[in-house]
């Protein structure tokens, strides 16, 4: 027998009972082919289950007997000591503890009249409390107990149901007080990044627009010279061709 | 009156009607017969517990509230009386004096008795209620209300621990 066995022998239990998975099955097959204990234990399981259902089927074969002599017990029973609601509330109102109790009571309520209705000095008050103190402790003692426990169980119980429902708010409160600080800072942070985002593109339109300028004032320069150089040049030139004109005309006398 | 259900049988027996109250402990016996067994483990001594149950059940059927309960009612008085008998004799001392007064070589039902009557009440009670209730395990469950797996679970220790007494004994089957 080694761990393995061990195991087994569950597993063997466990098989009697038909509450075996395949796998599990399997593996006990294929452990009871090599280790002859163990077949012999799972054997030994099975001949006690066997004698375990002859012995109930004899047991029960003797049931229809037992049964017959019940039969004839109750038919011989006395019934005259039979209770009924009425005998067993009176058994229970006439019962010795009952009568100690009812007469404790009486003897406190008795005690409790007198010293309502006389006029008791101190001395009285003290002797009445000494005679009184030691009935009412053993006759309330079990009662203040019961129902002080019971008392203290339900003041647990409504204050643990007064701290949970307080936790609960409190918790919602804090959750949507969280929640909405969140939602504050996401929208500022969204906030400032826009912003960002438009500064930083009106800079860029801004800047594009001053280079536009500064193109369009130098082409319009640009322009200007070239027009006044053609101007100029062209002036240079009405002067050669005027001075030509004056050349060929003092160079030409029959023209006059 | 037997197809009779359990309150009109109860209601007729509170009201004297001997019969109504035989088919209605007839009915109950063998449950109660079963638990106390489980309780005991002794044949005998279940027999007599029951008896003394019905008969107590027949004397105050008159202080039973709900008439549909009788079942579990009677098996309370049942077990209640068992509980007594195991209290005030000691049961284990008991069960001893009577083996010794049985046969010097008892046979294998005699041997596994006296190993069931020695299982620790737990086991004891699962393995005779699964055995003599039918081997239903989904009633065992529900009877001793614990889940299938646990009574799976039991079954198995009841089993082993009832091999082992049996070998410890000497009582090889």
């Amino acid at each position: 027998m080694n761990d393995d066995c061990e195991t087994m022998k569950d597993k063997m239990a466990d098989h009697l009972f038909d509450c075996l998975s395949a796998p599990d099955r399997d593996a006990l097959n294929e452990h009871l082919g090599r280790c002859p204990k163990c077949a012999e234990y799972l054997q030994a399981l099975g001949d006690e289950r066997e004698l375990l259902r002859e012995l109930t089927q004899k047991v029960g074969a003797g049931m229809q007997a037992r049964k017959e002599r019940m039969a004839e017990a109750v038919e011989s029973c006395d019934l005259s000591e039979q209770t009924t609601l009425m005998s067993g509330f009176k058994a229970i109102v006439l019962s010795p503890i009952t009568r100690l109790a009812v007469a404790a009571g009486l003897l406190i309520a008795a005690g409790f009249i007198a010293g309502r209705l006389l006029p008791a000095g101190p001395g009285d008050i003290a002797q009445l409390r000494a005679a009184m103190e030691g009935s009412l402790k053993s006759s309330l003692k079990e009662g203040i107990y019961s129902s002080l426990i019971e008392q203290v169980n339900r003041d647990r119980e409504a204050a643990l149901e007064r701290h949970y429902l307080r936790l609960k708010d409190e918790l919602a409160r804090q959750f949507r007080h969280e929640m909405n600080e969140l939602a504050e800072m996401t929208l500022t942070a969204s906030k400032t990044a826009t912003e960002q985002r438009l500064a930083e593109l009106i800079r860029l339109i801004e800047t594009a627009r001053a280079v536009d300028h500064w193109q369009a004032a130098k082409a319009f320069e640009q322009v200007e010279s070239n027009r006044f150089r053609d101007r100029n040049r062209f002036g240079e030139s009405l002067v050669s061709l005027a001075s030509l004109k004056n050349e060929m005309t003092s160079d030409d006398p029959g023209q006059n | 009156m037997s197809e009779l259900a359990d309150e009109n049988l109860v209601n007729a027996s509170r009201a004297g009607d001997r019969d109504a109250y035989a088919v209605l402990a007839e009915r109950h016996y063998e449950h109660v017969f079963v638990t106390c067994l489980g309780m005991l483990g002794n044949v005998h001594d279940a027999e007599d517990v029951t008896q003394d149950a019905m008969l107590r059940g027949l004397l105050r059927i008159g202080i039973l509230r709900d008439s549909c309960q009788f079942g579990s009612w009677i098996t309370r008085i049942a077990k209640n009386y068992c509980l007594s008998l195991m209290r005030r004799k000691k049961y284990g001392r008991h069960l001893a004096a009577r083996e010794m007064t049985l046969d010097r070589k008892p046979g294998p039902h005699e041997n596994l008795k006296r190993a069931i009557a020695k299982l620790p009440p737990v086991s004891r009670r699962i393995l005779v209620t699964y055995y003599f209730g039918g081997e239903s395990v989904k009633d065992v469950a529900q009877q001793m209300k614990l889940s299938r797996s646990a009574v799976y679970q039991r079954l198995r220790a009841a089993t082993q621990q009832l091999h082992k007494l049996l070998i410890e004994r000497g009582e090889v089957l």
